[in-house]
């Protein structure tokens, strides 16, 4: 039945998924740095998408899907730049080693969030933008990142705790640095 | 009894929502119990949630006005246009098609579409048994307003979906979305004549109209079209008053969902 299958494609998929373009652009923005590259892998992503959107199934999260397809297409592009793999036995090692965690601050300001998040490793920004921004499960994230579930917790957790001990570097509040200080600021 | 410790290397997962039932139970109880660990979530929370929301709103990470445009007359020119010659192929092939229809393919058609049906409704009664009787799912259901963010509004619609029968009473005990088998589905729990019930939503091959299930053991499970969904009813209950349930609900449910 191709019959009109293809204007009926393209309806389906704009109504999925074009209405994730700004969230997948500003995932694309967060890990790429610059427009111009955003603009690119959002672009690819979405042709991607679009060509292989007989294998979405309706009514499972679409965002998901692309976030994935987005991070397939960045980490081509990079093994083809031969960019550094990362150890992932190190870092479930690493995640076990951390022998203080600040409490959270307070009076945190979004750019403070931002800025902190830039402070710590890549990696641990992934992982921490894919589950707690873009909500996906830890199996959808293993998938888009194509590492173990295990790496997906411990990443997970090293990376909180790096956010955390970031923002409170950053002098975020003054459960982290006291109230003097605040004042003083 | 779970202690703090155990709370603070469950609280990413936690958080996540990807903890067991019995698990998230089990720290709920602790947290009941103990303000710290309450205090140490509601600041993670805190944290993730200001996280979201700077990632949201920060003016730099946001597309060019234009650049959404652009996209959509770039995706538009990279689909494969409708030639003379692709119409005429595609009349072939549906002229094609009806021939074979007519020499049985409808038969065909049928009996793979009656079998996918079965296997869903196997997994239905499934997860009626795992997630609504015994509640020993591996991944934890999520509520409906969640799983209509992040897989559609259909799930959403069934938040408000209020069941009514003529022939009884329905006490309603849960709604969410649930996983069995691999499976997902919209899952609605009440009494009904007192037995536990499920109405389960997810997609798949409907049948026309309500129909029982030909599965020997168990409960008995109808199969009922809901727009573009396909529904079960699944109950310990008479064969016949499930399949009449599951007729009763079928109009209401699909408009609901519309």
């Amino acid at each position: 039945m191709s019959v009109d299958l293809e204007p009926d494609r393209w309806r389906v998929f704009e109504a999925e998924a074009m209405p994730h373009v700004d969230r997948l652009f500003r995932h694309a923005m967060w890990l790429a740095g610059n427009r111009t590259e955003a603009e690119d892998l959002v672009q690819e992503t979405l042709v991607q998408a679009l060509q292989s959107f007989h294998r979405f199934a309706p009514g499972t999260n679409c965002r998901a899907w692309l976030v994935t397809i987005l991070q397939h297409v960045r980490s081509n592009r990079r093994r083809k730049q031969g960019r550094i793999v990362v150890d992932s036995s190190l870092e479930e090692r690493l995640a076990n080693v951390v022998p203080f965690v600040p409490p959270v601050p307070d009076g945190i300001t979004d750019e403070d969030m931002l800025l902190a998040m830039r402070e710590i490793p890549a990696h641990h920004q992934e992982v921490i933008l894919l589950c707690d921004v873009e909500e996906m499960t830890y199996k959808e994230i293993a998938g888009a990142l194509e590492i173990p579930i295990g790496t997906v917790m411990s990443r997970l957790h090293r990376g909180r705790e790096l956010l955390r001990t970031a923002l409170a570097r950053r002098g975020a509040g003054p459960a982290a640095m006291g109230t003097a200080d605040k004042v003083g600021r | 009894m779970m202690e703090c410790r155990d709370v603070r290397e469950l609280a990413d997962s936690f958080l996540s929502e990807q903890l067991l039932v019995e698990t998230n139970h089990e720290l709920l109880r602790h947290l009941e119990t103990c303000p710290v660990c309450r205090r140490e979530m509601t600041d993670r929370r805190a944290l993730r949630d200001q996280l979201r929301s700077a990632f949201m709103h920060a003016e730099d990470l946001s597309p060019r006005p234009e650049f959404a445009a652009g996209l959509r007359t770039t995706l538009r020119s990279s689909q494969p246009g409708m030639t003379r010659r692709s119409v005429l192929q595609s009349w072939w092939t549906l002229a094609a098609g009806l021939a074979l229809a007519a020499g049985g393919g409808l038969f065909v058609r049928n009996s793979t579409a009656r079998s996918r049906l079965a296997a869903t409704a196997r997994v239905a009664a499934g997860d009626h048994q795992n997630c609504a009787v015994t509640f020993t799912l591996a991944e934890r259901p999520i509520g409906l307003e969640d799983a209509g963010r992040r897989y559609g509004a259909p799930y959403r619609a069934l938040a408000t979906f209020v069941p009514t029968v003529v022939d009884g009473t329905i006490e309603m005990l849960e709604r969410h979305a649930c996983v069995y088998q691999g499976q997902r589905f919209g899952h609605v729990v009440f009494r009904y004549r007192g037995a536990l019930t499920s109405l389960l939503v997810t997609d798949g091959v409907a049948p026309p109209v309500p129909e029982l299930e030909p599965i020997d053991t168990g409960p008995a499970i109808a199969s009922l079209p809901v727009g573009r969904f396909v529904g079960f009813v699944v109950a310990d209950l008479d064969r016949t008053r499930v399949l009449h349930l599951a007729q009763a609900l079928a109009e209401p449910l699909s408009q609901h969902l519309a």
